[in-house]
């Protein structure tokens, strides 16, 4: 008799469970392992780095989080619905500030996007996202060249965020464009020229700048998989409200 | 004696494990009506940011495709209706002829290359882009906290919570109207 009281009483207590909405589960079991996580390997490990190292100097100096995503393709969703519930999913940037930004690249749709988080959106307007994508990225995707067209898109957006913010970037010695005054039509090939003189001059000296950090432990994130200690910490829980922009080549 | 405490002690567990489901189920349906209202606003934010959008395209086209007054007209029309719309039906039924309404206009201002090339143009259309996605998004997250509430209030004794606080009422859902879905006509 007490026992199925207690039953009862039990189930009393699981009735008014409280219902959870479902998160859908289109994004799958994408986990972020850095701030840069190429999936479709579209992005060259020298290149990875180097935009990953700027993101991390970003984010420490000013709390921003901007993260780079490559995948083969978005579908079944369009790549506006997949960035929104990625972004979600992860919670790029900070609770409550929402300072995040998400470039996706999906290679095989030929389609980007940059997402931008609640708290960035007077920043980085819907109108600066478009031409970002137009004049600095779409360009080298036509020409196959990723590393040139995220690593100039991220300069860009860097370069608003961390003025936002008022702090100062180091581009140079990570090789890396630095970003112009105004968006203007370049010659891809000078840029790349640029990127790989910059790249055999500081390789070698990033190379051991790089053992060295993660051999005094602590989060260092890569971006490949790597003999790398220490693991990605996350992201700080931010959302976006789908602003931004795409575009396709 | 002995057993008089251990039936008081069971009679008392009984009470406070009542009296938690009872609190947490009342709490629950008030968090979940909430989250309603909140994702509602949202998307009324987003609805009206469009809204706004609305007098600046309209210049801008009226000077290139002036033959397509009935539609300018009717876009103009449609953000009065808006201002004017009360109930939350009424303003989902309008943001949606909205909807309806630019996607004609841009349509048809592809039919215009002078316009297509105009910076105004541009920097609107790809404002216009940004806010319908945002509305998509928040729409989304208004439609989930809709479902959650709804199918709350149908279980077993989330009913029963509901209507203890008045909340007898299943909520609307934001639902594109099977016109906006049809690919609208483009006459040369």
């Amino acid at each position: 008799m007490m026992k199925r009281l207690f039953t009862v009483v039990l189930l009393f207590f699981f009735m008014a469970a409280p219902l959870s909405v479902c998160f859908p589960e289109a994004v799958g079991e994408l986990s972020p392992s850095g701030l840069v996580n190429d999936y479709a390997g579209a992005l060259s490990p020298s290149a990875e780095a180097q935009i990953n190292a700027l993101l991390e100097e970003l984010r420490a100096k000013t709390g921003a989080e901007i993260a780079i995503v490559t995948v083969n393709t978005t579908s079944p969703l369009t790549i506006e619905q997949f960035a929104v519930e990625l972004f979600e999913k992860w919670g790029i940037g900070q609770k409550g500030k929402d300072n995040g930004v998400l470039v996706l690249l999906a290679v095989k749709d030929r389609n980007v996007r940059i997402e931008v988080g609640y708290g960035l959106e007077g920043a980085i307007t819907d109108a600066k996202s478009k031409i970002i994508i137009n004049e600095l990225m779409l360009p080298a995707f036509r020409q196959g060249n990723y590393d040139l067209g995220v690593a100039q898109g991220v300069v860009m957006l860097a370069k608003i965020v961390s003025s936002e913010y008022g702090v100062g970037l180091d581009y140079k010695s990570r090789g890396l464009p630095a970003p112009r005054g105004r968006a203007k039509k370049s010659s891809p090939l000078g840029s790349l020229l640029t990127l790989l003189f910059f790249i055999l001059i500081f390789g070698f000296r990033f190379g051991t700048l790089f053992f060295f950090m993660s051999g005094g432990g602590g989060y260092w994130s890569r971006g490949g998989g790597g003999s790398f200690g220490g693991g990605f910490g996350g992201f700080g829980g931010g959302m976006s409200g789908g602003g931004g922009a795409s575009g396709s080549w | 004696m002995k057993t008089l405490w251990i039936v008081l002690g069971v009679i008392l567990l009984a009470v406070l494990i009542f009296g938690g489901w009872l609190i947490g189920g009342l709490n629950r349906v008030v968090q979940l009506d909430e989250a309603v209202n909140s994702s509602w606003a949202q998307v009324e934010n987003q609805l009206q940011r469009r809204n706004d959008l609305i007098p600046n395209l309209v210049n801008t086209v009226k000077g290139y495709a002036s033959h397509e007054r009935e539609l300018l007209t009717r876009v103009t029309e449609l953000r009065s209706q808006w201002a004017g719309a009360k109930t939350r039906e009424q303003k989902i039924e309008t943001a949606n002829e909205i909807t309806n309404a630019l996607s004609r206009l841009l349509l048809v201002a592809e039919n215009y290359p002078d316009l297509k090339a105009n910076q105004n143009f541009l920097a609107l259309q790809s404002q216009l882009e940004g806010t319908e996605n945002r509305i998509a998004v928040e729409r989304m997250r208004y439609n989930n906290a809709v479902r959650a509430f709804n199918t709350y209030r149908r279980t077993v004794f989330g009913s029963f919570f509901a209507s203890m606080r008045g909340l007898n009422q299943p909520r609307e859902y934001f639902e594109v109207s099977a016109s906006a879905k049809e690919v609208p006509a483009v006459t040369f």
